[in-house]
């Protein structure tokens, strides 16, 4: 088993999971963005007729991309992005195999899509979570994508650090107890890093608008799970098709590599 | 029969740099649209790009 061989099969695989998590974004996470859109389009309504009844020449611009563009894109975009993050996940499954809890390359593999969705999705959901159209304020993106990226980074540090402090540990103490002690420099340092992000520059809903031209509660916190969940399945898809494909040719030639050895 | 542990497999320099450019990739695609493109082509990746942005929870209007 080489490097070429994993990237093949993590392109693959990621590929694969992205066209899962696509399915996911048809059935259920557009519907919240539709929901959200309508709110956008009302509210642009109503902006333009205020604008109208100042007697001001009300300026229609065409849309540059339309919806079902957007959508089939979006379906595109994640076949694309999912492929992408399965040569990531790839390069760093042959780097930390020998680290990784289990004994076989499918348990392995799970093992590190867990990991990877703690550190790289739901860390930074938890810091600043997604929001449909509607909601975010246009003038804070650069800030809030600074929140989002430093959240990424701080997920992975907090993984490499309980692989090191796991590794610190060996030969102190065993096994149930190092793991449960891991575990608990992973909460604890966990919410203290959450403490220490700062939080988005937005107030969700600050606008003057009726309620009617927001988006509620609800449609905020469904589009957010509705999110969480398509991460799960890329996530989980990458991990266990990766490990499958991976687990499927290495009994072989390690079986050849004992033989010429 | 005790499993042997399976071990890491070595990951060449260039196999570094392809995760680092394949990192870049996606950031490109959903949120740096104007680091390549002139600014009317980023705008157009951004409009395209919307649902996919919002669904993945980047950051966005």
């Amino acid at each position: 088993m080489q490097i070429g061989d994993l990237l093949r099969r993590g392109l693959a695989a990621g590929a694969a999971a992205g066209c899962l998590a696509a399915v996911w974004l048809l059935l259920i996470t557009e519907r919240f963005i539709n929901q959200a859109l309508a709110i956008e389009d009302a509210r642009n309504a109503r902006e333009a007729a205020a604008v109208a009844a100042k007697g001001n020449h009300v300026h229609h611009h065409d849309e540059l991309v339309s919806h079902p563009q957007q959508v089939l894109f979006a379906v595109l975009a994640l076949v694309v992005v999912g492929a992408l993050v399965g040569l990531v996940f790839a390069v760093v499954y042959a780097a930390a195999r020998g680290r990784l809890p289990g004994y076989h390359d499918r348990t392995k593999a799970l093992a590190l899509a867990g990991l990877a969705f703690f550190g790289v999705t739901f860390f930074p959901f938890v810091a600043i979570p997604g929001n449909p159209p509607a909601v975010g304020d246009p003038s804070t993106i650069e800030d809030r994508t600074l929140i989002y990226l430093g959240a990424m980074v701080l997920g992975v540090v907090l993984v490499l650090a309980a692989f090191a402090l796991d590794k610190a540990l060996q030969g102190t103490v065993d096994g149930g107890v190092r793991t449960a002690l891991v575990l608990a420099f992973v909460v604890l340092a966990g919410v203290g890093l959450q403490l220490l992000i700062p939080n988005t520059p937005d107030t969700v809903q600050s606008r003057d608008f009726s309620l009617a031209l927001n988006a509620s509660p609800e449609l905020i916190w469904n589009f957010r799970m509705a999110s969480l969940g398509q991460f799960v399945v890329l996530w989980g898809a990458l991990g266990a098709i990766f490990g499958a494909l991976v687990g499927r040719k290495v009994p072989a030639v390690e079986a050849r590599e004992t033989v010429a050895a | 029969m005790t499993p042997t542990q399976l071990s890491a497999i070595r990951v060449p320099a260039w196999a570094w740099a392809l995760l680092a450019l394949a990192a870049f990739a996606v950031l490109f695609a959903l949120q740096a649209n104007d680091a390549v493109l002139g600014a009317d082509k980023a705008m157009w990746l951004h409009e395209l790009t919307h649902d996919a942005r919002h669904a993945l929870g980047v950051p966005c209007h």
